[in-house]
């Protein structure tokens, strides 16, 4: 007698540059983009392969980690809150810059609140007190005002360019 | 079909890292800004002219003194951005703190501004220089909106910061009141939480009854959260009418009077108590009584246990403790000034449980 094979429990995601890569329906379910990819009548779970062309595997595979390690961490007790919050710095400590903003894009694209939240948090750690310089060098920003229109701004709102980072 | 939208979109921006950031939707970008301080959100500005008026679409504001080089460059800001503006706008939350003490003008015009906006969550921190006893602005819980208040107003002459007899506030749900006086709603009894039909969580720190007021009631039929820090004195007491209440935390001087009605609910008890001079009065177990029949998981203080030691040795005031039938768990936290020892604890621990089954027990030592 032939064995019926075990059915697919998992979602496959192709990210642009890689293999693809097994989530579990937990994890699917926070990333709202794949979550109505799922909901479609043609998606076939056993065969469909979500490709995500603006996805790399590494922001995916971070992804992934970041919601795998905090859905089995919902406890609230003392020691996983301070290894949580240990996670979470490690977790920013091994991206750059540029990185950081990539995973955002990420992120956003495939619109999985709970890592957007983290990210958008960093981001404002990061960019506040900072000098316009680097803010504009950080969010790749190409500064199109007169130096008259940006004076003017500056002087308008004078007070908050007070007792910050000067450029 | 939106799924492809997106795709598309997307395959154009290619893949250099370069530049991506400001292709982030505006919502994006706002929530990031949110998360900033709202001088630092402004200051956004500056950066080109698609951030120019990006700032104006939020709905957040967090507006601290402390960011400022001055108070008064702070309230220059402040009057720019809340009370002089001329364009309307939208604020869902407003998290307001000034350090230094503030005129009750001002803070007035912050509370008239909350509530012409609908504001559904709030925080408030100030100090006042009040000459009067100074009664909270009414329209501040006339406030329909209000999912969120946290009020700290303290009087640095040590005037009353008054609330209503009946704080209003029907859609409130969090509520953390710090350094507010109740006045009696009837007779000697403070009963102001009773108008918040749906309060869920009630935070009482470093508040005062007023002279005359002895009895502070709760009376809620939602609440499941209560904490009521340093805000007792003992000839106080404190009525519970809470039947949803499930996690209860007291700090106060030993009170003597706790009353309650049935708490079926109830799984969380923390009691610390404050080291004064106090007989050896059975109040201790009078709480654990009423509060003991479902509680879960319960955390005590040591100058709580010296109590009840002094109660087990006193052959006058010997009272039987009572069953914590359903206990899992007991915290102890041991504080340096105890006077028990590591085993005047541990033999207490043991008195206080003789009724119940053996919950799991952790002493905290903060002796060392």
């Amino acid at each position: 007698m032939a064995k019926t094979p075990e059915p697919k429990r998992t979602i496959s995601l192709k990210p642009c540059d890689g293999d693809v890569i097994e989530v579990s329906p937990m994890i699917a379910k926070q990333m709202q983009t794949i979550q109505s990819f799922i909901e479609d009548d043609s998606f076939i779970a056993t065969t469909t392969i979500i490709p995500l062309p603006n996805v790399t595997a590494f922001q995916l595979s971070k992804i992934i980690d970041y919601l795998n390690y905090h859905s089995n961490s919902k406890a609230v007790a003392d020691n996983v809150k301070e290894s949580t919050k240990k996670f979470d710095e490690e977790f920013l400590k091994e991206l750059e810059h540029d990185k950081l903003k990539e995973l955002l894009h990420a992120a956003n694209y495939l619109n999985v609140k709970e890592v957007l939240d983290f990210l958008c948090q960093a981001v404002a750690d990061l960019i506040q007190d900072k000098s316009v310089k680097f803010v504009r060098k950080f969010f790749g920003v190409v500064n199109d005002y007169s130096v008259e229109e940006e004076e003017d701004i500056r002087r308008t709102h004078a007070w908050a360019f007070e007792g910050v980072e000067e450029d | 079909m939106k799924m492809k939208k997106r795709q598309m979109k997307s395959e154009k921006d290619g893949n250099d890292g370069k530049d991506r950031l400001s292709d982030l939707p505006d919502g994006v970008l706002l929530y990031i800004m949110k998360l900033m301080k709202t001088k630092h959100a402004v200051r956004t500005s500056v950066l080109s002219k698609r951030w120019k008026d990006l700032w104006k679409g939020l709905t957040d504001y967090t507006l601290h003194s402390q960011d400022f080089i001055s108070l008064s460059r702070f309230k220059e800001f402040v009057y720019w951005i809340l009370i002089d503006r001329v364009h309307p706008f939208t604020l869902h939350s407003l998290d307001f703190s000034r350090h230094g003490c503030i005129g009750h003008y001002f803070l007035c015009r912050i509370i008239q501004c909350v509530a012409a906006h609908n504001v559904q969550k709030l925080t408030i921190h100030v100090n006042l220089d009040v000459m009067d006893d100074f009664e909270l602005p009414i329209n501040l819980f006339n406030c329909e909106s209000l999912t969120l208040l946290k009020l700290s107003a303290q009087s640095i002459t040590r005037m009353m910061v008054k609330c209503p007899k009946s704080l209003g506030l029907p859609v409130l749900k969090t509520l953390h009141l710090m350094n507010v006086t109740f006045t009696a709603t009837y007779d000697d009894c403070a009963d102001p939480f009773s108008t918040c039909d749906m309060l869920s969580t009630l935070i009482i720190d470093h508040c005062a009854l007023r002279r005359g007021t002895t009895v502070l009631r709760i009376s809620n039929s939602n609440l499941s959260s209560l904490t009521i820090l340093d805000t007792l004195e003992p000839a106080h007491k404190i009525e519970l009418a809470t039947p949803n209440l499930s996690s209860l935390t007291i700090r106060s001087d030993p009170i003597r009077q706790l009353t309650a009605c049935n708490l079926p609910f109830l799984e969380e008890v923390n009691i610390t108590c404050r080291y004064t001079n106090m007989p050896n009065n059975p109040f201790i177990f009078t709480w654990l009584q009423l509060l003991a029949d479902n509680v879960k998981i319960m955390t005590l203080c040591s100058r709580t246990l010296e109590i009840i030691h002094n109660l087990s040795t006193h052959d006058s005031t010997k009272a039987q403790p009572p069953c914590f039938g359903k206990l899992k768990s007991l915290k102890v936290y041991a504080y340096p000034y105890t006077k028990l020892s590591d085993d005047g604890i541990s033999s207490t621990v043991a008195y206080l449980l003789q009724n119940s089954p053996q919950p799991s027990v952790v002493i905290i030592n903060h002796r060392k």
